[in-house]
Protein backbone atom coordinates (compact mmCIF):
# COMPACT_ATOMS: atom_id res chain seq x y z
CA UNK A 1 0.00 0.00 0.00
CA UNK A 2 1.49 2.99 -1.07
CA UNK A 3 2.01 6.82 1.77
CA UNK A 4 -0.83 7.74 -0.05
CA UNK A 5 -3.47 5.22 0.51
CA UNK A 6 -2.22 4.62 4.38
CA UNK A 7 -2.69 8.28 4.84
CA UNK A 8 -6.33 8.02 3.42
CA UNK A 9 -9.16 9.50 5.43
CA UNK A 10 -11.33 6.33 7.16
CA UNK A 11 -14.32 6.70 5.36
CA UNK A 12 -15.29 4.46 2.59
CA UNK A 13 -16.86 7.68 0.38
CA UNK A 14 -15.63 8.14 -3.50
CA UNK A 15 -17.07 10.55 -5.70
CA UNK A 16 -16.45 8.01 -8.09
CA UNK A 17 -19.38 5.79 -6.60
CA UNK A 18 -22.59 5.54 -8.21
CA UNK A 19 -24.38 6.75 -4.52
CA UNK A 20 -22.54 10.05 -4.98
CA UNK A 21 -23.45 10.40 -8.80
CA UNK A 22 -27.01 9.82 -7.91
CA UNK A 23 -27.23 11.79 -5.06
CA UNK A 24 -25.43 14.91 -7.11
CA UNK A 25 -27.87 14.72 -9.47
CA UNK A 26 -31.12 14.47 -7.17
CA UNK A 27 -29.44 17.65 -5.47
CA UNK A 28 -29.04 19.75 -8.19
CA UNK A 29 -32.43 18.97 -9.71
CA UNK A 30 -34.35 19.53 -6.33
CA UNK A 31 -31.94 23.03 -5.68
CA UNK A 32 -32.68 23.88 -9.54
CA UNK A 33 -36.48 23.64 -8.80
CA UNK A 34 -36.75 25.71 -5.03
CA UNK A 35 -34.16 28.41 -6.91
CA UNK A 36 -37.42 31.12 -6.99
CA UNK A 37 -38.15 31.20 -3.23
CA UNK A 38 -35.50 31.85 -1.06
CA UNK A 39 -36.99 29.75 1.96
CA UNK A 40 -37.26 26.86 -0.67
CA UNK A 41 -33.63 27.14 -1.58
CA UNK A 42 -32.49 27.13 1.64
CA UNK A 43 -33.91 24.43 3.18
CA UNK A 44 -33.52 22.22 0.25
CA UNK A 45 -29.90 23.39 0.19
CA UNK A 46 -29.91 22.35 3.76
CA UNK A 47 -30.93 18.99 3.17
CA UNK A 48 -28.59 18.09 0.79
CA UNK A 49 -26.10 19.48 2.92
CA UNK A 50 -27.05 16.78 5.52
CA UNK A 51 -27.49 13.91 3.24
CA UNK A 52 -24.10 14.50 2.00
CA UNK A 53 -22.82 14.32 5.77
CA UNK A 54 -24.88 11.05 6.13
CA UNK A 55 -23.06 9.92 2.62
CA UNK A 56 -19.07 10.44 3.83
CA UNK A 57 -20.27 8.97 7.50
CA UNK A 58 -18.73 9.32 10.29
CA UNK A 59 -19.39 8.32 14.56
CA UNK A 60 -21.97 9.92 16.41
CA UNK A 61 -19.14 11.81 18.66
CA UNK A 62 -18.06 13.31 15.86
CA UNK A 63 -21.54 14.65 14.70
CA UNK A 64 -21.90 16.12 18.52
CA UNK A 65 -18.59 17.66 18.64
CA UNK A 66 -19.73 19.18 14.77
CA UNK A 67 -22.90 20.55 16.02
CA UNK A 68 -21.16 22.03 19.04
CA UNK A 69 -18.26 23.78 17.09
CA UNK A 70 -20.76 25.06 14.20
CA UNK A 71 -22.94 26.55 17.08
CA UNK A 72 -19.63 27.87 19.38
CA UNK A 73 -18.66 29.59 15.79
CA UNK A 74 -22.14 31.21 14.71
CA UNK A 75 -22.88 32.16 18.58
CA UNK A 76 -19.80 34.19 18.82
CA UNK A 77 -20.23 35.99 15.82
CA UNK A 78 -23.75 36.58 16.51
CA UNK A 79 -22.20 38.16 20.21
CA UNK A 80 -19.49 39.96 18.08
CA UNK A 81 -22.07 42.01 15.81
CA UNK A 82 -25.05 42.77 17.85
CA UNK A 83 -23.22 43.39 21.32
CA UNK A 84 -19.88 45.18 19.73
CA UNK A 85 -18.95 45.65 23.17
CA UNK A 86 -15.12 45.12 24.31
CA UNK A 87 -16.41 41.27 25.94
CA UNK A 88 -17.65 40.36 22.79
CA UNK A 89 -14.37 41.68 20.97
CA UNK A 90 -12.68 38.90 23.23
CA UNK A 91 -14.73 36.41 22.92
CA UNK A 92 -14.74 36.53 18.99
CA UNK A 93 -10.79 36.58 19.35
CA UNK A 94 -10.99 33.51 21.71
CA UNK A 95 -13.49 32.37 18.98
CA UNK A 96 -10.71 32.89 16.20
CA UNK A 97 -7.24 31.02 18.70
CA UNK A 98 -9.89 27.95 19.07
CA UNK A 99 -10.18 27.41 15.32
CA UNK A 100 -7.18 27.78 15.04
CA UNK A 101 -6.50 25.61 17.49
CA UNK A 102 -8.70 23.15 16.05
CA UNK A 103 -7.28 23.69 12.53
CA UNK A 104 -3.81 22.39 14.15
CA UNK A 105 -4.96 19.62 16.69
CA UNK A 106 -7.79 18.13 14.57
CA UNK A 107 -5.23 16.31 12.63
CA UNK A 108 -2.44 15.19 15.38
CA UNK A 109 -4.73 13.64 17.88
CA UNK A 110 -2.00 11.37 18.33
CA UNK A 111 0.59 14.55 19.51
CA UNK A 112 -1.14 14.27 22.93
CA UNK A 113 -1.10 11.10 23.91
CA UNK A 114 -2.52 10.17 26.84
CA UNK A 115 -3.48 13.69 27.97
CA UNK A 116 -5.93 13.95 25.23
CA UNK A 117 -9.75 14.08 26.98
CA UNK A 118 -10.76 12.70 23.29
CA UNK A 119 -8.06 9.62 23.39
CA UNK A 120 -11.57 6.98 23.96
CA UNK A 121 -13.76 8.35 21.90
CA UNK A 122 -13.55 8.65 18.06
CA UNK A 123 -14.40 12.23 17.54
CA UNK A 124 -13.03 12.43 13.82
CA UNK A 125 -15.10 14.74 11.30
CA UNK A 126 -14.20 14.64 7.90
CA UNK A 127 -13.62 18.04 6.53
CA UNK A 128 -12.83 19.41 9.88
CA UNK A 129 -9.68 21.58 8.62
CA UNK A 130 -12.40 23.54 6.23
CA UNK A 131 -15.24 23.74 8.82
CA UNK A 132 -12.03 25.73 10.94
CA UNK A 133 -11.25 27.82 8.05
CA UNK A 134 -14.39 28.98 7.14
CA UNK A 135 -15.22 29.91 11.29
CA UNK A 136 -12.20 31.82 11.68
CA UNK A 137 -13.23 33.85 7.89
CA UNK A 138 -16.69 34.66 9.61
CA UNK A 139 -15.30 35.10 13.09
CA UNK A 140 -12.65 37.56 11.63
CA UNK A 141 -15.03 39.83 9.39
CA UNK A 142 -18.05 39.48 12.25
CA UNK A 143 -18.89 43.34 12.00
CA UNK A 144 -18.29 43.94 8.45
CA UNK A 145 -21.00 40.97 7.48
CA UNK A 146 -24.30 42.20 6.42
CA UNK A 147 -27.45 40.64 7.68
CA UNK A 148 -25.84 37.68 9.34
CA UNK A 149 -28.52 34.54 10.03
CA UNK A 150 -28.73 31.25 11.28
CA UNK A 151 -29.84 29.40 8.01
CA UNK A 152 -27.50 31.28 5.92
CA UNK A 153 -23.95 30.57 7.94
CA UNK A 154 -25.26 26.90 9.06
CA UNK A 155 -25.59 26.25 4.90
CA UNK A 156 -21.99 28.16 4.35
CA UNK A 157 -20.66 25.80 7.00
CA UNK A 158 -21.73 22.67 5.95
CA UNK A 159 -21.96 23.91 1.75
CA UNK A 160 -21.14 20.29 0.30
CA UNK A 161 -19.15 21.15 -2.73
CA UNK A 162 -16.84 22.79 -0.48
CA UNK A 163 -17.02 20.42 2.56
CA UNK A 164 -14.26 18.17 1.95
CA UNK A 165 -11.37 20.17 1.03
CA UNK A 166 -12.21 23.48 -0.20
CA UNK A 167 -11.81 25.71 -2.04
CA UNK A 168 -12.42 27.66 1.23
CA UNK A 169 -15.08 29.92 0.29
CA UNK A 170 -15.81 33.70 1.68
CA UNK A 171 -19.42 33.61 3.84
CA UNK A 172 -20.52 37.01 1.39
CA UNK A 173 -19.94 35.64 -1.86
CA UNK A 174 -21.47 32.34 -0.80
CA UNK A 175 -24.20 34.47 0.96
CA UNK A 176 -25.06 36.69 -2.39
CA UNK A 177 -25.16 33.36 -4.84
CA UNK A 178 -27.27 31.70 -1.66
CA UNK A 179 -29.72 34.92 -1.82
CA UNK A 180 -29.56 35.56 -5.69
CA UNK A 181 -28.42 31.94 -7.31
CA UNK A 182 -26.80 32.96 -10.61
CA UNK A 183 -28.78 31.95 -13.81
CA UNK A 184 -27.80 28.20 -15.01
CA UNK A 185 -29.11 28.47 -18.59
CA UNK A 186 -27.51 25.39 -21.57
CA UNK A 187 -24.00 27.14 -21.86
CA UNK A 188 -23.80 27.35 -18.09
CA UNK A 189 -24.83 23.71 -17.77
CA UNK A 190 -22.88 22.65 -20.71
CA UNK A 191 -19.67 24.52 -19.02
CA UNK A 192 -20.45 23.11 -15.64
CA UNK A 193 -20.80 19.45 -16.98
CA UNK A 194 -17.77 19.86 -19.27
CA UNK A 195 -15.48 21.16 -16.09
CA UNK A 196 -17.13 17.81 -13.87
CA UNK A 197 -15.96 15.29 -16.74
CA UNK A 198 -12.73 17.02 -17.04
CA UNK A 199 -12.41 17.01 -13.19
CA UNK A 200 -13.38 13.41 -13.32
CA UNK A 201 -11.02 12.49 -16.21
CA UNK A 202 -8.16 14.24 -14.42
CA UNK A 203 -8.33 12.32 -10.92
CA UNK A 204 -9.73 8.88 -12.05
CA UNK A 205 -8.20 8.11 -15.73
CA UNK A 206 -5.05 10.11 -15.39
CA UNK A 207 -3.96 10.81 -11.56
CA UNK A 208 -5.11 7.26 -10.42
CA UNK A 209 -3.55 5.44 -13.32
CA UNK A 210 -0.22 6.89 -13.81
CA UNK A 211 0.07 7.03 -9.96
CA UNK A 212 2.87 4.17 -10.38
CA UNK A 213 5.15 7.09 -11.77
CA UNK A 214 5.09 9.16 -8.60
CA UNK A 215 7.58 8.63 -6.20
CA UNK A 216 4.85 7.84 -3.29
CA UNK A 217 4.30 4.84 -5.19
CA UNK A 218 7.61 3.17 -4.98
CA UNK A 219 7.33 1.39 -1.79
CA UNK A 220 9.20 2.03 1.83
CA UNK A 221 12.40 2.28 0.48
CA UNK A 222 12.47 4.50 -2.84
CA UNK A 223 16.14 5.67 -2.38
CA UNK A 224 17.18 2.00 -3.26
CA UNK A 225 15.62 2.86 -7.00
CA UNK A 226 17.79 4.11 -9.38
CA UNK A 227 18.72 7.90 -9.83
CA UNK A 228 17.21 8.33 -13.38
CA UNK A 229 14.02 7.05 -12.09
CA UNK A 230 13.70 8.76 -8.40
CA UNK A 231 14.39 12.10 -10.83
CA UNK A 232 11.03 10.90 -12.58
CA UNK A 233 9.31 9.76 -9.85
CA UNK A 234 9.74 13.45 -7.97
CA UNK A 235 8.71 15.01 -10.94
CA UNK A 236 5.84 13.15 -12.05
CA UNK A 237 4.87 13.02 -8.32
CA UNK A 238 3.71 17.06 -8.30
CA UNK A 239 1.98 16.30 -11.87
CA UNK A 240 -0.44 13.75 -10.19
CA UNK A 241 -0.74 15.88 -7.07
CA UNK A 242 -1.63 18.67 -9.39
CA UNK A 243 -4.33 15.82 -11.12
CA UNK A 244 -5.45 15.25 -8.14
CA UNK A 245 -6.20 18.19 -6.05
CA UNK A 246 -7.27 20.14 -9.37
CA UNK A 247 -9.48 17.63 -10.62
CA UNK A 248 -11.13 17.09 -7.34
CA UNK A 249 -11.78 21.00 -7.36
CA UNK A 250 -12.90 21.03 -11.21
CA UNK A 251 -15.88 18.18 -9.88
CA UNK A 252 -16.75 20.33 -7.08
CA UNK A 253 -16.59 23.91 -9.08
CA UNK A 254 -18.80 22.14 -11.89
CA UNK A 255 -21.27 20.92 -9.29
CA UNK A 256 -21.45 24.72 -7.24
CA UNK A 257 -22.26 25.75 -11.07
CA UNK A 258 -24.85 24.10 -11.26
CA UNK A 259 -26.67 24.74 -8.48
CA UNK A 260 -25.96 28.80 -9.48
CA UNK A 261 -23.04 28.97 -7.10
CA UNK A 262 -19.76 30.63 -8.24
CA UNK A 263 -16.97 29.37 -5.87
CA UNK A 264 -13.60 30.49 -5.56
CA UNK A 265 -10.80 28.89 -8.30
CA UNK A 266 -8.00 26.70 -6.52
CA UNK A 267 -5.70 26.70 -9.34
CA UNK A 268 -4.25 28.90 -11.97
CA UNK A 269 -1.83 27.29 -13.93
CA UNK A 270 1.01 26.68 -11.42
CA UNK A 271 2.96 24.74 -14.08
CA UNK A 272 3.68 28.28 -15.75
CA UNK A 273 4.75 29.41 -12.48
CA UNK A 274 8.48 31.35 -12.62
CA UNK A 275 9.32 31.50 -8.90
CA UNK A 276 7.70 30.07 -6.01
CA UNK A 277 5.72 32.97 -4.71
CA UNK A 278 4.07 32.88 -8.25
CA UNK A 279 3.26 29.07 -7.66
CA UNK A 280 1.83 29.91 -4.43
CA UNK A 281 -0.34 32.58 -6.15
CA UNK A 282 -1.63 30.03 -8.56
CA UNK A 283 -1.54 26.32 -6.34
CA UNK A 284 -4.16 26.19 -3.98
CA UNK A 285 -5.18 29.33 -4.23
CA UNK A 286 -7.92 29.71 -1.51
CA UNK A 287 -5.35 28.66 1.40
CA UNK A 288 -2.89 31.22 0.41
CA UNK A 289 -5.69 34.09 0.03
CA UNK A 290 -7.03 32.86 3.31
CA UNK A 291 -3.32 32.98 5.17
CA UNK A 292 -2.41 35.87 3.57
CA UNK A 293 -5.83 37.99 4.39
CA UNK A 294 -5.77 36.47 7.91
CA UNK A 295 -2.09 35.98 8.76
CA UNK A 296 0.63 38.25 6.76
CA UNK A 297 -1.60 41.00 5.91
CA UNK A 298 -2.37 41.68 9.45
CA UNK A 299 1.25 40.54 10.57
CA UNK A 300 2.55 43.52 8.07
CA UNK A 301 -0.29 45.76 9.59
CA UNK A 302 1.48 45.54 13.03
CA UNK A 303 4.62 46.05 11.13
CA UNK A 304 4.03 49.20 9.39
CA UNK A 305 2.31 50.80 12.41
CA UNK A 306 4.81 50.07 15.05
CA UNK A 307 8.32 49.85 13.10
CA UNK A 308 10.11 52.47 11.39
CA UNK A 309 9.92 52.65 7.35
CA UNK A 310 13.68 51.91 6.70
CA UNK A 311 13.28 49.10 9.52
CA UNK A 312 10.74 46.77 8.17
CA UNK A 313 12.02 44.98 5.33
CA UNK A 314 13.63 42.25 7.67
CA UNK A 315 10.69 41.99 9.57
CA UNK A 316 8.05 41.60 6.88
CA UNK A 317 10.37 39.07 5.06
CA UNK A 318 10.03 37.05 8.64
CA UNK A 319 6.67 37.40 7.98
CA UNK A 320 6.81 35.99 4.63
CA UNK A 321 8.75 33.26 6.03
CA UNK A 322 5.85 32.91 9.44
CA UNK A 323 3.53 32.56 6.71
CA UNK A 324 5.06 29.62 4.96
CA UNK A 325 5.41 27.83 8.19
CA UNK A 326 1.80 28.22 9.19
CA UNK A 327 0.89 27.23 5.79
CA UNK A 328 3.61 24.07 5.93
CA UNK A 329 2.33 23.01 9.52
CA UNK A 330 -1.34 23.30 8.72
CA UNK A 331 -1.09 19.87 6.58
CA UNK A 332 0.36 18.44 9.75
CA UNK A 333 2.35 19.00 12.44
CA UNK A 334 5.72 16.81 11.86
CA UNK A 335 9.04 17.47 11.24
CA UNK A 336 8.66 16.32 7.57
CA UNK A 337 6.13 19.56 6.89
CA UNK A 338 8.00 21.42 9.40
CA UNK A 339 11.19 21.46 6.22
CA UNK A 340 9.07 21.89 4.05
CA UNK A 341 8.22 25.09 5.42
CA UNK A 342 11.37 25.99 5.84
CA UNK A 343 12.11 24.88 2.12
CA UNK A 344 9.38 27.73 1.37
CA UNK A 345 9.91 30.37 3.89
CA UNK A 346 13.91 30.24 2.92
CA UNK A 347 12.51 30.51 -1.08
CA UNK A 348 9.92 33.24 -0.48
CA UNK A 349 13.21 34.93 1.65
CA UNK A 350 15.85 34.27 -1.25
CA UNK A 351 12.58 35.92 -3.95
CA UNK A 352 12.74 39.20 -1.11
CA UNK A 353 16.38 39.95 -0.87
CA UNK A 354 16.76 39.42 -5.15
CA UNK A 355 14.13 42.05 -5.33
CA UNK A 356 15.69 44.45 -2.99
CA UNK A 357 19.51 43.51 -3.24
CA UNK A 358 20.23 41.89 -6.43
CA UNK A 359 17.72 42.89 -9.31
CA UNK A 360 18.98 46.59 -9.66
CA UNK A 361 22.85 45.61 -8.65
CA UNK A 362 25.60 45.65 -11.13
CA UNK A 363 26.20 41.70 -11.31
CA UNK A 364 22.67 41.38 -12.11
CA UNK A 365 23.33 43.32 -15.17
CA UNK A 366 25.95 41.36 -16.37
CA UNK A 367 25.35 38.72 -18.65
CA UNK A 368 26.45 35.55 -16.02
CA UNK A 369 24.85 37.31 -13.12
CA UNK A 370 21.49 38.38 -15.65
CA UNK A 371 21.51 34.05 -16.26
CA UNK A 372 21.52 33.21 -12.44
CA UNK A 373 19.29 35.77 -11.09
CA UNK A 374 17.21 36.36 -13.87
CA UNK A 375 17.29 32.69 -15.84
CA UNK A 376 15.17 32.72 -19.29
CA UNK A 377 11.37 31.88 -18.67
CA UNK A 378 11.85 28.01 -19.27
CA UNK A 379 14.64 27.60 -16.98
CA UNK A 380 12.71 29.28 -14.22
CA UNK A 381 9.34 27.19 -14.40
CA UNK A 382 11.34 24.16 -14.56
CA UNK A 383 13.37 25.69 -11.52
CA UNK A 384 10.24 25.95 -9.77
CA UNK A 385 8.38 22.78 -10.73
CA UNK A 386 11.28 20.91 -10.18
CA UNK A 387 12.22 22.87 -6.39
CA UNK A 388 7.94 22.55 -5.34
CA UNK A 389 8.11 18.64 -6.50
CA UNK A 390 11.43 18.15 -4.24
CA UNK A 391 9.90 19.68 -1.38
CA UNK A 392 6.64 17.70 -1.61
CA UNK A 393 9.12 14.59 -0.92
CA UNK A 394 8.57 15.07 2.70
CA UNK A 395 4.83 15.01 2.69
CA UNK A 396 4.69 11.20 3.00
CA UNK A 397 8.28 9.72 3.72
CA UNK A 398 10.37 9.88 7.15
CA UNK A 399 12.71 12.79 6.87
CA UNK A 400 16.05 10.36 6.85
CA UNK A 401 14.46 8.94 4.10
CA UNK A 402 13.95 12.06 2.52
CA UNK A 403 17.78 12.92 3.06
CA UNK A 404 18.83 9.61 1.70
CA UNK A 405 16.45 10.28 -1.42
CA UNK A 406 17.82 14.43 -2.03
CA UNK A 407 21.08 12.69 -1.89
CA UNK A 408 20.88 9.78 -4.28
CA UNK A 409 19.17 12.60 -6.72
CA UNK A 410 22.23 15.05 -6.17
CA UNK A 411 24.82 12.29 -6.44
CA UNK A 412 23.01 10.64 -9.30
CA UNK A 413 24.28 6.70 -8.28
CA UNK A 414 22.85 3.60 -9.44
CA UNK B 1 -30.51 46.25 -53.92
CA UNK B 2 -28.20 48.83 -51.83
CA UNK B 3 -30.90 49.63 -49.03
CA UNK B 4 -30.82 46.32 -48.02
CA UNK B 5 -27.26 45.47 -48.20
CA UNK B 6 -27.10 46.28 -44.23
CA UNK B 7 -30.27 44.12 -43.31
CA UNK B 8 -28.33 41.01 -45.39
CA UNK B 9 -25.27 41.70 -43.53
CA UNK B 10 -27.46 41.34 -40.27
CA UNK B 11 -28.99 38.61 -41.45
CA UNK B 12 -26.18 36.79 -41.99
CA UNK B 13 -23.81 37.74 -39.20
CA UNK B 14 -26.92 36.56 -37.12
CA UNK B 15 -27.17 33.30 -38.38
CA UNK B 16 -22.98 32.92 -38.52
CA UNK B 17 -23.08 33.84 -34.65
CA UNK B 18 -25.69 31.21 -33.94
CA UNK B 19 -23.82 28.98 -36.13
CA UNK B 20 -20.85 29.51 -34.03
CA UNK B 21 -23.17 29.05 -30.60
CA UNK B 22 -24.54 25.57 -31.77
CA UNK B 23 -20.98 24.72 -32.91
CA UNK B 24 -19.23 25.38 -29.47
CA UNK B 25 -22.37 23.71 -28.12
CA UNK B 26 -21.54 20.26 -30.31
CA UNK B 27 -17.82 20.28 -29.40
CA UNK B 28 -18.36 20.94 -25.59
CA UNK B 29 -21.48 18.23 -25.60
CA UNK B 30 -18.51 15.77 -27.62
CA UNK B 31 -16.20 16.25 -25.08
CA UNK B 32 -18.65 15.57 -22.59
CA UNK B 33 -19.43 12.47 -24.11
CA UNK B 34 -15.39 11.61 -24.56
CA UNK B 35 -14.58 12.26 -21.14
CA UNK B 36 -17.38 9.50 -19.85
CA UNK B 37 -16.00 7.29 -22.32
CA UNK B 38 -12.57 7.58 -21.01
CA UNK B 39 -14.11 7.90 -17.99
CA UNK B 40 -15.72 3.90 -18.48
CA UNK B 41 -12.99 2.48 -20.48
CA UNK B 42 -9.48 3.55 -18.39
CA UNK B 43 -10.84 4.28 -14.51
CA UNK B 44 -9.72 2.33 -12.00
CA UNK B 45 -12.21 0.66 -9.97
CA UNK B 46 -9.98 0.81 -6.94
CA UNK B 47 -9.99 4.41 -6.51
CA UNK B 48 -7.48 6.12 -3.84
CA UNK B 49 -8.62 8.74 -1.55
CA UNK B 50 -7.96 12.47 -3.17
CA UNK B 51 -4.48 13.72 -1.46
CA UNK B 52 -6.32 16.97 -0.38
CA UNK B 53 -9.49 15.21 1.61
CA UNK B 54 -5.83 13.66 3.72
CA UNK B 55 -5.46 17.39 5.17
Amino acid sequence: MNPVDQAAVGTSFSLASPTFVVFAVLACTAIALTRSSLGASRATIAVANIAFLGLIGGSLHGWIMLAIFIHAAFGLTWFARHRGDVLSKRLAIAGIAASWLVLFVNKNMDLFGQISAFRFLDVTVVGMSYLAFRAISVLQEATEVEDFNYPDFVNYMLFFPTLLAGPIERYEPFKTDLRSPRPVDVDVALDACLRITKGYVKKFVLADNLAPLGIFAFGSEPESVSSGMLWLGVLAQLALIYLDFSGYCDIMIGIARLLGFRIQENFDRPYLARNIQDFWNSWHMSLTFFVRDYVFTPICRVIFWHIPKKKQFPYITAAYFGTMLVIALWHKISLGFLLFGIMHGLALTYIQLKRRYLDKSGFAQALPGSLLIKPPVPVAILLTWTFFALSTVVWFFPVATTLAIFQRLVLLGG
Amino acid sequence: MIGSEPMQQETTQAGASSRNLTGRRLTKAVAIGVGIVLLLLFANGEQAAFIYQNF
